[in-house]
């Protein structure tokens, strides 16, 4: 087996697509999106206060993620704080946030009801690097075609059986699967 | 810094040097310098590629001293792209060097008679210009090995390649990096061509026995550089997402937004950019041997730049920035890192504007020249450039004459500057600054410090949908300060976020030249600067008719958003009433 640090870097890379594309997690709707990412993601409050910078919703900039709530197949973009003028106008509720007005998450009017459904979640530049850990070992769920792209991926590499003995796959349906990894990793960032 | 060096280029007998103290020019640094020399001794109305415009060249107000990210180098002139003023700015060792010995300013004069090729070199014993006829038309690669065979490894250099020589209005200045390459290009606005015109290839550099610039407060300065370096490497961007990713960092978010261009600003996603993006970037770069964190200057804390190895692990070209990885893929439907990356070579050796060039293909693949996506063909039409064919005199003077050649109606420039990375119909603000920035489309032109710590024209509301005009003013004057100092403009994040490492930065000034500069002093500075260049261009012939953008952005709505422009022309005129 390699060591836990190596392995977790060789994964991260084998992810980035899927990471950067999008994968999808089972998770509550109807509470706002600071609640969910604590909660579905096991994040801490301050970690999403801190570190995620840039939130999207359906490719809408989110300025309060606090009011913020997904709803069943929607797109939840997480980044880091991004560099230029037009990276900081996107971070949510910055000072620039008025630049962008025309592209703002305006949040739903009424509530709804608490209920789980399917969420697609993509992660850019340092979320990869702090959360991508913690995802894999607590598995995501991937399409048939991110799938079939992973495990030829994996079996490119020189590392592939080392990969393939690491990782879990469970069906979820005819065309999601959950995978997962098995490391004992202590290092995931996003405590 | 006390000297300014110009070179009569068409003076009877040959070129004719002198040096003069910066007299009424002193305390300007920067585009402070390079716009206040253009404004006031070129004439607005005459030919950029005549012998009345001047290139001028100036290191910024603190380039040569120990302050980190102080290595950016103004480049200035009448441009022949926009027929405006110009200030175009670069990385590289060139800023400190020419800093260190002593000059405020270069200045290119006159034109010459003869169909000459000139070199002008430059150490602590002064100037010499000859004439060197081997450099007729060599690549900006070629032209610094043989100037390096000559000089030694230690000089720096500035060249123009074939672009300029042919007076090409995208035609760029390249100074070379820490490792002699010449990859770090003043690109806008066709300053390479104004070099050509003036029959100058190559500037050699050469700092050998000159010091560092001491401060007159040197204390305090240490002190205050200290707290600039701390604040720099705190921040998220500046210490963490800039040096991991570079730019190109931007490339996933702008696309998740809806406001990445691409295929010639006809929609607001590409399909391919996980395959192009910083991160792919990056991880690519560094499984090839390559790097994906390096600084384009000595004395960078950043290091937002990497180095691009080919599959074969040799080395291609510096890591390409988000504009050019935008220019040359997305907005061009190309998708593949090795493509991107050899026209980004091609272009530094050619001596072209990446983003330029790149909006210039994505209009000839609306014209059917080319399809979307083809990369071959992508490289195809730059080489014609380089080779000086018809066509590539076409493609080489810019998107707008190439639009106008071929009838395609969605040309992206504004002043006939071709627009950047960030589509307007999805970042309005952006918008009001492509259209009503004096230097035409450009991405850097309202970067800088936030509006709210210098307090320039009162609070704004960030969350409101009003104020937008009022932020891309602030952020223009701003940003024309920051280009006045020699920082590089990066800078913006730190400074943005933590009023202390404002603060740290007018210290620093404040103890290099013994002054007692507030921020009001700092606004004050942006604002001058923006009136230089403002009254130019108005004499130059440009009307508020020249602060729009074009038709299509306030006719077509862009995808997935289907947002159209909507911010008025009586608001886009209110950008200047200060």
């Amino acid at each position: 087996m390699l060591e836990d640090q190596k392995m977790i870097s060789a994964l991260i890379r084998l992810m980035m697509p899927i990471f950067q594309e999008g994968f999808f997690i089972e998770s509550r709707l109807g509470a706002n999106v600071k609640d969910i990412l604590c909660s579905e993601l096991g994040v801490t409050p301050e970690f999403v206060d801190c570190r995620i910078a840039t939130v999207f919703i359906d490719g809408k900039a989110v300025d309060n993620i606090e009011t913020a709530r997904l709803s069943d197949g929607c797109i939840l973009t997480l980044s880091g704080a991004m560099p230029g003028l037009v990276g900081a106008c996107m971070r949510k509720s910055g000072q620039y946030a008025s630049l962008r007005s025309g592209i703002s998450y305006t949040p739903p009017l009424e509530e709804s009801a608490e209920k789980r459904g399917l969420v697609k979640v993509k992660i850019f530049n340092t979320m990869i690097q702090e959360l991508g850990p913690k995802l894999l070992k607590q598995g995501v769920l991937v399409n048939k075609k991110q799938l079939g792209k992973l495990l030829d991926e994996t079996s490119k590499l020189d590392t592939g059986r080392n990969v393939m003995d690491q990782m879990m796959q469970v069906p979820l349906n005819s065309e999601l699967t959950k995978i997962c990894f098995t490391f004992n990793s202590s290092t995931c960032q996003a405590q | 810094m006390d000297k300014i060096l110009r070179i009569d280029m068409g003076a009877e007998g040959g070129p004719r040097i002198s040096v003069s103290q910066v007299g009424e020019y002193a305390g300007l640094g920067g585009r402070a310098l390079t716009s206040a020399i253009v404004s006031k001794e070129v004439p607005p109305l005459c030919h950029a590629l005549g012998a009345d415009n001047k290139l001028v060249i100036a290191p910024g107000l603190l380039s040569g001293s120990i302050a980190a990210n102080s290595g950016r180098l103004s480049v200035g002139c009448k441009s022949p792209l926009t027929g405006g003023i110009k200030e175009s700015n670069a990385g590289g060792q060139a800023s400190q060097v020419l800093a260190r010995l002593g000059y405020a300013a270069i200045v290119l004069e006159g034109k010459p008679v003869e169909d000459n090729t000139y070199k002008i070199i430059i150490n602590k014993d002064g100037a010499r210009i000859e004439v060197d006829n081997s450099l007729k038309m060599l690549g900006n690669y070629s032209t610094v090995e043989k100037l390096a065979k000559e000089y030694g490894e230690k000089p720096c250099f500035i060249t123009i390649g074939p672009a300029g020589e042919m007076k090409l209005a995208a035609a760029s200045i390249a100074c070379t990096d820490m490792e002699g390459r010449p990859t770090r290009h003043a690109g806008r606005g066709g300053v390479g061509a104004v070099m050509g015109s003036k029959g100058v290839k190559a500037l050699v550099i050469d700092d050998t026995g000159a010091g560092m610039r001491a401060p007159k407060d040197p204390e305090k300065f240490k002190e205050a550089n200290r707290n600039w370096v701390a604040g720099l490497k705190k921040h998220p961007v500046t210490g963490e997402g800039l040096a991991a990713y570079g730019t190109n960092v931007l490339t996933n978010v702008l696309n998740e937004a809806g406001g990445y261009p691409t295929h010639n600003f006809t929609w607001g996603r590409f399909e391919g950019h996980t395959k192009i993006s910083g991160e792919t970037q990056a991880a690519l770069e560094t499984e090839r041997g390559g790097l994906a964190t390096h600084g384009c200057h000595r004395g960078c804390v950043m290091r937002c730049s990497g180095v691009f190895m080919d599959k074969y692990g040799n080395y291609l070209t510096k890591q390409p920035e988000y504009e050019t990885v935008w220019a040359h893929g997305g907005n061009c439907g190309i998708d593949d890192l090795d493509a991107i990356a050899m026209l980004d070579r091609l272009d530094d050796d050619y001596g072209l504007d990446t983003i330029e060039m790149g909006a210039t293909i994505g209009v000839c693949m609306e014209a059917g020249l080319a399809k979307f996506g083809d990369a071959e063909a992508a490289i195809n039409l730059i080489k014609q450039v380089g080779a000086g064919t018809d066509l590539g005199r076409i493609l080489g003077s810019g998107a707008a004459i190439t639009g106008k050649v071929f009838g395609v109606e969605r040309v992206p420039v504004v002043k006939n500057q071709a627009l950047p990375a960030y589509d307007p119909r999805a970042v309005h603000g952006i918008g009001v600054t492509y259209a009503t920035s004096p230097m035409g489309a450009d991405h850097t032109a309202g970067y800088a410090v936030g509006a709210n710590i210098l307090g320039i024209g009162g609070k704004v509301d960030p969350l409101s949908p009003e104020g937008q005009v009022e932020l891309s003013r602030d952020l223009q004057i701003a940003t024309a300060a920051v280009d006045s100092t020699g920082m590089c403009l990066f800078i913006a994040f730190a400074v943005l976020d933590q009023p202390e490492t404002f603060q740290a930065l007018i210290d620093m000034i404040n103890a290099f030249y013994g002054l007692s500069l507030t921020a009001d002093d700092v606004a004050e500075l942006g604002k001058s600067v923006l009136r230089n260049e403002r009254e130019f261009n108005i004499k130059a012939g440009f009307t508020s008719a020249h602060d729009r953008l074009p038709g299509f952005f306030y006719n077509d709505a862009l995808p997935p958003h289907n947002i159209k422009f909507k911010v008025t022309d009586a608001e886009l005129d209110r950008v200047f009433s200060f």
